[in-house]
């Protein structure tokens, strides 16, 4: 059974206006993927992330839940330091299963994170009432079998349970011994791929996505893309995201998908402001090139064009060839921008600039290196 | 009852179920505004830019129906066909899931500046030969996809993908009308452009002023040109009349 870390907001489980609570739901979980390799989103105000891998690269689930209450706690409105009034802020649980550590984030309201060791799950979940496995009628007939926890419930004999309460009362069973990690119903949004994730029966809540739209659509989405997924391989798709740099090729890149929402903590643009001297103006070019193509910018004469130490070219540009084609006519050109990236590193260092030279349909973007020029982009 | 909203733990006391409204300060209004567009997921519309509206017959992207994108000559790219193709994504990216296949070199950042919403933006740069399957199949599940062929397009692949975004109520944009062998519901054509304010060795790129062409069937039958800047100093797309009312500036 997969180890889980769980995140459980009690304020925003319902959507109720605007979309807020999905918008708080948003910033938690981008809060977690700062630094969490995979944020599953179970429904609105509840997320997991598998610990197996952060745990043991930051040091145990204690270390992990820490971070993560942390996290969690500048982004729940309501969630600073143990503030639990009007039941907002957030709850931090790790356990072996879902169900178990949602409901071990329950209980870590408003206090530290509790740690479920591994092996404990059933023990851990005996004294929770059977109502907490979200099937009224079949917590109703328990009770009144007198079989009032879970643990009651688990102490039946399976294959009573299996013939008294059918299929269902059984995986019930199963997850109330701590067997099963996962109960039907609780997701209302789905990984991208794997057998089975449609949506539950009888999942009568509202179904609000990831941000805002509706859970049907990313969910379509992200069927879509496993299917993508499928053909090509998971490399194969990919989102853009910005960072900080001085080329296009620097300033954004394609990560892989891993599912729907962002993969990282930084909302569009912010990754891309601050100050990065040599960075070419806006607007950005359309096609940037991986990898850049060689290419030849001569003068009237022939000669190719140079850039001093200064930043200045040592003649004017007057025709481009891109990749040993036809020489085009360079109708105007603006530049350099020289950077010198990593200047402290001997093998790190790189010394470039980049030039944007007008064709008669086009414009490129061309940068200077090691002696020869390539073409890095064009504004199509 | 149940895990979620109630069912009492045994030693922690259920919270209870605060009405408060919660707090939302720090979210960007992008998503703000994606949140409030969930009504109008089910129209037969998808958004445009301001812009581009004018292009259109209706003032949005159509759903179920199939956008050329090429440029006068018929060359490939380098004539503002990417940056046109991406922004036609741009406004409805905000609420819906858009899909480009085959850009081998997108240009995120160009793509940003137009406001294509990144977060709904999936790029399969490199599909291989199956490019179109992998076009239909993105069709299932996102309403734009962007396509830019490898080469000509067989009419049999072709008519496929257009009854598969028909089926779907998808928009398929398809980048280099000259590969595509179907008649579009709407042709769109870029002129040549012409970028501002680089000289000999002075200023920088500050945006392209061109023409762009639109002609299509029934609604659109009738030619429509508008004068873009695609993009402009910012990098979005501005209504523009001439450049040189522009320099003037």
């Amino acid at each position: 059974m997969q180890r889980l870390l769980a995140v459980w907001c009690p304020g925003i489980l319902e959507v109720r206006e605007h979309g807020r609570e999905a918008r708080a739901f948003g910033a938690v979980v981008a809060a977690l993927a700062a630094w969490a390799t995979r944020v599953d989103p179970v429904r609105p105000g509840v997320c997991a992330v598998p610990t197996r891998g952060p745990s043991r690269y930051f040091g145990g689930d204690e270390v992990l839940a820490r971070m993560a209450a942390e996290a969690v706690a500048g982004a729940v409105p309501g969630g600073q330091a143990g503030e639990v009034a009007g039941g907002h802020g957030a709850g931090v649980g790790v356990a072996d299963g879902l169900f178990a550590a949602v409901l071990a984030a329950r209980s870590a309201l408003g206090g530290a994170p509790v740690i479920v060791a591994p092996g404990g799950t059933p023990s851990f979940l005996a004294p929770w009432p059977v109502a907490s496995l979200d099937r009224p009628e079949l917590a109703d007939l328990l009770v009144r079998l007198g079989v009032r926890t879970l643990g009651g419930f688990a102490a039946l004999a399976g294959p009573k349970v299996l013939s008294r309460f059918g299929e269902e009362g059984a995986l019930c069973q199963r997850v109330a011994r701590g067997v099963e990690g996962e109960l039907p119903g609780l997701r209302l949004f789905f990984p991208p791929a794997g057998p089975g994730t449609g949506p539950a029966p009888g999942a009568q809540t509202r179904q609000v996505g990831f941000w805002g739209d509706s859970a049907d659509a990313d969910a379509r989405a992200a069927r879509a893309v496993a299917g993508v997924q499928g053909m090509l391989g998971p490399e194969a798709v990919a989102r853009g995201r910005l960072q900080g740099g001085r080329g296009p090729a620097q300033r954004a890149r394609l990560v892989p998908w891993t599912g729907p929402g962002r993969t990282v903590g930084d909302p569009d643009g912010v990754a891309g402001e601050g100050p990065w001297p040599g960075q070419v103006p806006s607007p950005a070019p359309a096609v940037v090139l991986s990898p850049p193509l060689p290419a030849l910018l001569v003068d009237e004469g022939g000669r190719t064009v140079g850039v001093t130490g200064g930043g200045m070219t040592t003649t004017g540009p007057a025709r481009l060839s891109v990749a040993g084609g036809a020489w085009v006519e360079v109708t105007g050109w603006a530049g350099p921008w020289p950077s010198d990236e990593r200047w402290w590193s001997v093998r790190g260092r790189r010394r470039q600039a980049r030039m944007q030279v007008v064709t008669a349909h086009t414009a490129h973007l061309l940068t200077r290196e090691r002696g020869g020029w390539w073409l890095e982009a064009t504004y199509d | 009852m149940g895990l979620l909203d109630s069912g009492t733990p045994p030693t922690v006391t259920a919270p209870p179920q605060g009405k408060r409204l919660v707090g939302s300060g720090h979210i960007s209004t992008t998503v703000a505004a994606r949140a409030r567009a969930v009504s109008s997921s089910r129209n037969q519309l998808l958004p445009l830019l301001p812009a581009l509206a004018p292009l259109f017959p209706r003032g949005g992207l159509q759903r179920g129906s199939v956008v050329t994108v090429g440029t006068g000559d018929g060359t490939s790219g380098a004539g503002g066909g990417t940056t046109l193709g991406f922004a036609l994504l741009a406004a409805a990216s905000a609420a819906s899931w858009c899909a480009a296949v085959g850009a081998a070199g997108p240009g995120i950042v160009a793509f940003a500046e137009l406001g294509v919403d990144l977060g709904h933006l999936v790029l399969v740069p490199r599909p291989g030969p199956g490019w179109a399957q992998v076009a239909a199949t993105l069709l299932d599940g996102t309403d734009v996809v962007l396509v830019h062929p490898p080469g000509p397009v067989r009419p049999g692949v072709a008519r496929r993908l257009v009854a598969r975004a028909r089926e779907r109520r998808g928009v398929l944009v398809v980048l280099g009308s000259r590969d595509w062998p179907e008649a579009a519901d709407i042709c769109l054509t870029v002129g040549t452009g012409a970028w501002q304010g680089v000289e000999k060795g002075h200023g920088h790129l500050q945006g392209r002023h061109l023409e762009v062409a639109c002609f299509g069937r029934r609604a659109a039958a009738r030619a429509v040109r508008v004068g873009l800047w695609l993009p402009d100093r910012r990098g979005a797309v501005a209504a523009g009349g001439n450049p040189a009312g522009r320099e003037a500036e």
